[in-house]
């Protein structure tokens, strides 16, 4: 079934805001109301008319993929930063970026994931469990595939790592440095120890890209000529 | 002549001590100046007959201080109480020498209204007249103030025996619509104790009044003619025949001094002063100062920060943040309704937040040009009036922002209806200057509602606030994080790198050096542009850049070096905080590979991790450490 996309209004926002505190404390009441989805009190319509479904997202590739197609975010890139639409998205998807765990309970967290923050924010911007990994497909396409593993409702350590820098998250030849270092083309998924700490882990990448932010201007260069400044214990990783 | 008095304790009485001075303690109000000056001007403010209040501090000093035979008249039947033990007054003055004091008068103001007999809960609570007289001197932790107020706990006028040696004060009033009398009345405010000429079964109460007695323990106030003229003349009071309150301080505390008072009402109440709803006169001795709208800039140009050099406390730190934010006051008043940003109207439903939606985009884009060349911006900024059973409704207040790139801290003003409330800092980054100007009457209600006692800070928890409103701590989140959420939504997004992040790291400590040591483009060793001039003393070291590391020597010129022990540290320099701090294993570690370290004319003590110790024995050494990565910059310091 196709469901005609709407937003929040401020109320709506306030609503869902309540929501999620209640939630939090109060598992046995953490479901959201479907009819508040669609209450004129609480939504408002859009400026055009976008359709979504009851889709299940196997990753949150999958989701920045979908979002991708239903908004054609790539050439709406306005879309990126409205909080009334993904705060609403979080809404309706909510089954599935805050799933029932085996003990019947939801854990909600930090509403950043759901109500989508400022941009200038952009350290708990990103935290948007949609939004992300929407505006990565858009901005990346498949280049973005190293921080779009995983289930939609868990943060892996390398999109915490590479995606809480702004200079990074964004940057298209330091992130094709990244997936060269950490995709795994065979197996089609991150490659082994790449979530692990030491040398020429993530973590280390973040660390000698903001070394390297002094010596050359990152912003225009392509990723295979950032890594051939990496230093050698990096080497293990690049195949 | 008035009398001083204590009342006996009656038997089965519960004996209580004051404990009002731990609202005014130097964690609240940061010293006892700022205290007298913060409640003593807020009561004017509150009393203001039509607009303009005027206020006269005066200290005595050792030339204007009252002599000691003078003095025991005011004092009789006091003193033995103030000695007594138990009296909680530890270091109380010699009563053999003067008198310094300090005098704090109003005027067009109202001064204490009401019947100055009054005190039977049936008269004190008609609300067909006013009870000023009454709530002043015969309440503690009470007030009659309403909301509109500035003062609410009943507690403010404690500042005033707080500031004496020995916790005692008199307040002379002439009453607007009473032209005819003046009355004058004092407190002493101890411990319950009890004294040896006079012992009574239960002891003394802690509060004793100077009045006269018609019945034995209710003190009227003094109104006789020639006592109130000799206690005016004897106290240079100013009051003459204009309406207000005298409050005369004895034995004054000797923290309170000339330049303390002149900077507090500066800081305090630098905007009624600039916008000419407040006039204030500081005297001490033959010297004085005036602060209003149009002396304030000289006052200050004149005024010697020197003296107040290692106070801490000072919120605003040199004569040119004042001018400045003279300048800010100045602006403000200078604008109209339509100069001002409008946040976008929230839901009245919904609890405050700082929201996306208060914010236009577009005309964000803009104001992130026009604040990035260094203009002002002023916005009005809505939140949710929420009282418990009534109507909600969108209510405004101002803020007002600015970048001062001299400001090595940001500074925020927080101003409720002329007080500065200075505990509230929004603003967490430097540079900026923001006001937040709350003068809408409900917004400043819910606000003065939330104070402590001595109006520093806004407290969630407040008796006067908890309970009182719907969202009532979102509101106050709200508001007081609102100069930082405008400063954010100024900043422009980052294009690119930001060459300057790590500017403020490059300082040359007095004994220490640095030097950046960049990628080299060649082998060539560069002997120039290395070590930044210092003036004065020459550094002992320099340090010269060479292919992939850095060579140490002795600076030419400066004094020997021989035998003396140095520590040289290293890390790549990074976006991201300190590189001798930031510095990882990884990086580099000195003493293995690809490092390499030659040396002579010293001797190396310790080489590990990103450090290098070594003692120099003759002038004519060199340290040369290379192996580093040319793809990175190296920061070493020494």
């Amino acid at each position: 079934m196709n469901y005609i996309v709407k937003q929040f209004n401020d109320d709506g926002i306030a609503i869902f805001q309540q929501f999620l505190r209640r939630a939090k404390f109060d598992s046995d009441n953490s479901d959201f109301p479907r009819d508040m989805l669609f209450e004129p009190r609480f939504t408002e319509s859009l400026d055009e008319e976008y359709y979504i479904s009851d889709v299940t997202f196997q990753s949150k590739h999958d989701a920045g993929r979908y979002f991708e197609e239903v908004f054609e975010l790539s050439s709406n890139k306005a879309l990126y930063y409205n909080q009334k639409l993904w705060s609403w998205l979080s809404a309706f998807y909510f089954d599935q970026i805050c799933p029932v765990d085996g003990g019947g309970k939801r854990k909600v967290g930090q509403e950043a994931r759901y109500i989508l923050q400022t941009p200038k924010d952009y350290q708990t911007y990103y935290r948007h469990l949609l939004s992300g990994p929407s505006r990565i497909y858009s901005e990346l396409n498949e280049k973005g595939r190293i921080f779009l593993t995983g289930e939609l409702s868990k943060r892996g350590d390398l999109i915490e790592q590479l995606q809480a820098y702004q200079n990074i998250a964004m940057n298209k030849g330091i992130i094709e440095a990244a997936d060269a270092l950490y995709w795994d083309e065979e197996g089609n998924k991150l490659k082994k120890g790449a979530g692990s700490k030491g040398p020429g882990t993530p973590r280390r990448f973040v660390s000698v890209i903001g070394q390297f932010e002094f010596t050359y201007d990152l912003n225009s260069m392509q990723g295979e000529n950032i890594l051939t400044l990496f230093p050698n214990e990096f080497r293990r990783w690049i195949a | 002549m008035g009398e001083w008095k204590f009342r006996p304790y009656q038997e089965g009485e519960i004996k209580v001590d004051p404990i009002e001075n731990q609202f005014f303690t130097t964690n609240e109000v940061g010293n006892i100046s700022n205290a007298i000056v913060r409640e003593g001007i807020q009561n004017a403010l509150d009393e203001t007959v039509d607009g303009v209040a005027e206020i006269r501090i005066f200290l005595s000093g050792a030339k204007y201080e009252v002599d000691s035979q003078k003095a025991v008249g005011f004092l009789e039947r006091l003193t033995n109480h103030i000695e007594a033990k138990g009296s909680g007054i530890l270091d109380a003055p010699d009563f053999d020498l003067g008198m310094k004091f300090l005098v704090f008068e109003d005027f067009n103001t109202n001064g204490l209204e009401g019947d100055p007999e009054e005190s039977k809960d049936k008269d004190t609570q008609r609300k067909d007249v006013k009870h000023n007289f009454f709530w002043f001197w015969r309440n503690v932790g009470r007030s009659g103030k309403s909301d509109e107020k500035l003062g609410r706990w009943g507690l403010g006028k404690t500042v005033f025996p707080a500031s004496s040696k020995i916790n005692t004060f008199w307040g002379l009033t002439i009453r607007k619509n009473d032209p005819e009398h003046q009355y004058l009345m004092g407190q002493s405010i101890l411990r319950s104790h009890n004294i040896e000429d006079n012992q009574q079964d239960y002891g003394f109460t802690p509060y004793g009044f100077y009045g006269n007695y018609k019945t034995s323990n209710f003190a009227s106030p003094v109104e006789e003619k020639q006592d109130i003229e000799y206690f005016k003349e004897t106290f240079k009071l100013q009051r003459g025949k204009r309406s207000g309150l005298s409050v005369i301080i004895p034995y004054v505390n000797e923290e309170i001094s000339f330049e303390r008072l002149i900077y507090s009402a500066v800081e305090q109440y630098f905007f009624p002063i600039v916008t000419g709803n407040l006039k204030v006169l500081i005297q001490h001795e033959d010297n004085e100062i005036s602060l209003t709208k149009e002396t304030i800039r000289q006052a200050i140009n004149d005024f010697d920060f020197v003296t107040l050099k290692n106070d801490d406390s000072l919120r605003i730190k040199s004569k040119e943040s004042f001018v400045k934010l003279f300048d800010l006051a100045d602006y403000i008043q200078s604008l109209k309704d339509d100069d001002y940003v409008y946040l976008k109207e929230p839901s009245k439903n919904g609890s405050p937040a700082w929201l996306k939606a208060l914010f236009d985009q577009t005309v964000f884009t803009e104001l992130q040009n026009k604040f990035e060349i260094g203009e002002r911006i002023s916005f009005k900024v809505p939140l949710k009036f929420h009282p418990k059973f009534q109507e909600p409704e969108i209510r405004w207040f101002k803020a007002f922002i600015e970048k001062d790139a001299d400001l090595e801290k940001p500074e925020n003003h927080f101003i409720r209806k002329g007080i500065t409330i200075t505990g509230i800092n929004s603003l967490k980054s430097s540079g900026a200057r923001g006001v937040i100007l709350v003068d809408d009457e409900k917004l400043s209600t819910m606000i003065g509602d939330a104070e402590n006692p001595a109006h520093t800070e806004i407290q969630k928890d407040s008796r006067n606030f908890k309970d009182k409103y719907v969202d009532g701590d979102k509101c106050l989140s709200f508001i007081v994080k609102t100069l930082q959420k405008l400063f954010d939504e100024l900043q422009k997004p980052a294009q690119g790198m930001e060459k300057d992040l790590l500017s403020d790291f490059f300082f040359i400590p007095e004994k220490e050096q640095e030097a950046e040591v960049v990628k080299a483009d060649d082998d060539s060793e560069n002997n120039d542009n290395n070590v930044p001039d210092i003036h004065g003393k020459k550094p002992l070291l320099k340090a010269i850049k060479t292919n992939g590391g850095f060579k140490i020597i002795k600076n030419p010129g400066a004094d020997s070096a021989t035998d003396k022990r140095f520590e040289v540290k290293m890390g790549y320099r990074t976006s991201r905080g300190n590189p001798i701090k930031k510095w990882n294993p990884i990086d580099f570690k000195v003493n293995e590979n690809p490092i390499k370290i030659d040396f002579s004319g010293l001797s190396i003590i310790n080489a590990v991790d990103n450090g290098i110790e070594f003692n120099i024995n003759h002038n004519n050494f060199v340290l040369d450490v290379k192996g580093f990565d040319t793809n990175r910059d190296l920061i070493i310091k020494f």
